[in-house]
């Protein structure tokens, strides 16, 4: 069973590489009892998101 | 360059922003300024299509960001230099969200956040975000803008700055851990 750091590290590589089934398979296991950690999977497109508008807006005053 | 109908204020701020990103991604002054240089000159040819400062500045950014990539895939080429190689502390501190085992700490572990996208295109927001994004330990926020903006992949990143797959996966997993809690702490939480 995973810890949350490694349970959201995987998470976080998932952004970046494609998980292994078992990676997949271990990281669902853990949120399906952790709400802290589905949380912040849901919460990395928010970031991905943020960053992008605020590059695209950051300083403007059209906003 | 062909920018007669837009603004000289708006031109000149977003010359400021272009180069301020650059700067970060290459840091390198001569080769930022080129950047922008050609970001600009590209843009100005299709500049009389866009209506309005934003969709302007959007378009001007996106060639930036091609151009900064371009530039970084090519260095790819040359052999990594003594002063890229990898030193201890070169991936930022682990934001203290965990406890001994791995498990969040209470204070840390992150809530649920209601409708975030409808934030972010608000001033404040962007205002706590650029705050939060300037606290990450600078390579975490360099490397992050690199990954999420420029939008290199591990390989071309490892390959610039000269440093391991894990090391960016750890150092990717630490921005996003630090700017997620500086988030819920300085924006989601605010009006909870």
């Amino acid at each position: 069973m995973l810890n949350c750091h490694d349970a959201t590290f995987l998470m976080s590589q998932s952004r970046d590489r494609k998980l292994s089934f078992s990676e997949r398979m271990k990281v669902k296991l853990h949120t399906s009892m952790c709400r802290g950690c589905l949380n912040f999977d849901r919460q990395l497109p928010v970031l991905s998101d943020a960053v992008q508008v605020y590059t695209a807006k950051a300083d403007n005053g059209d906003m | 360059m062909d920018f007669s109908d837009a603004d000289p204020g708006f031109l000149s701020r977003t010359r400021v922003e272009m180069l301020r990103f650059a700067r970060l991604q290459l840091g390198n002054d001569d080769e930022a300024e080129d950047a922008v240089q050609e970001a600009l000159a590209g843009a100005s040819k299709n500049a009389a299509n866009f209506r309005g400062e934003a969709a302007l500045k959007t378009w001007i950014i996106a060639i930036l960001k091609n151009k900064v990539a371009d530039i970084l895939r090519q260095r790819k080429r040359r052999p990594i230099n003594a002063s890229q190689m990898t030193s201890p502390d070169q991936e930022g501190a682990l934001p203290p969200v965990f406890d001994q085992r791995g498990m969040w700490r209470d204070a840390a572990r992150p809530a649920r956040w209601e409708d975030p996208e409808a934030d972010l295109h608000s001033a404040q927001f962007l205002a706590v975000f650029d705050a939060c994004l300037n606290r990450l330990p600078p390579q975490q926020g360099r490397v992050f803008m690199m990954r999420e903006v420029v939008e290199l992949d591990t390989s071309e990143i490892c390959a610039e700055l000269g440093l391991s797959t894990t090391n960016v996966h750890i150092i990717l997993h630490r921005a996003r851990l630090g700017l997620r809690a500086c988030l819920q702490l300085h924006w989601f939480q605010e009006g909870a």
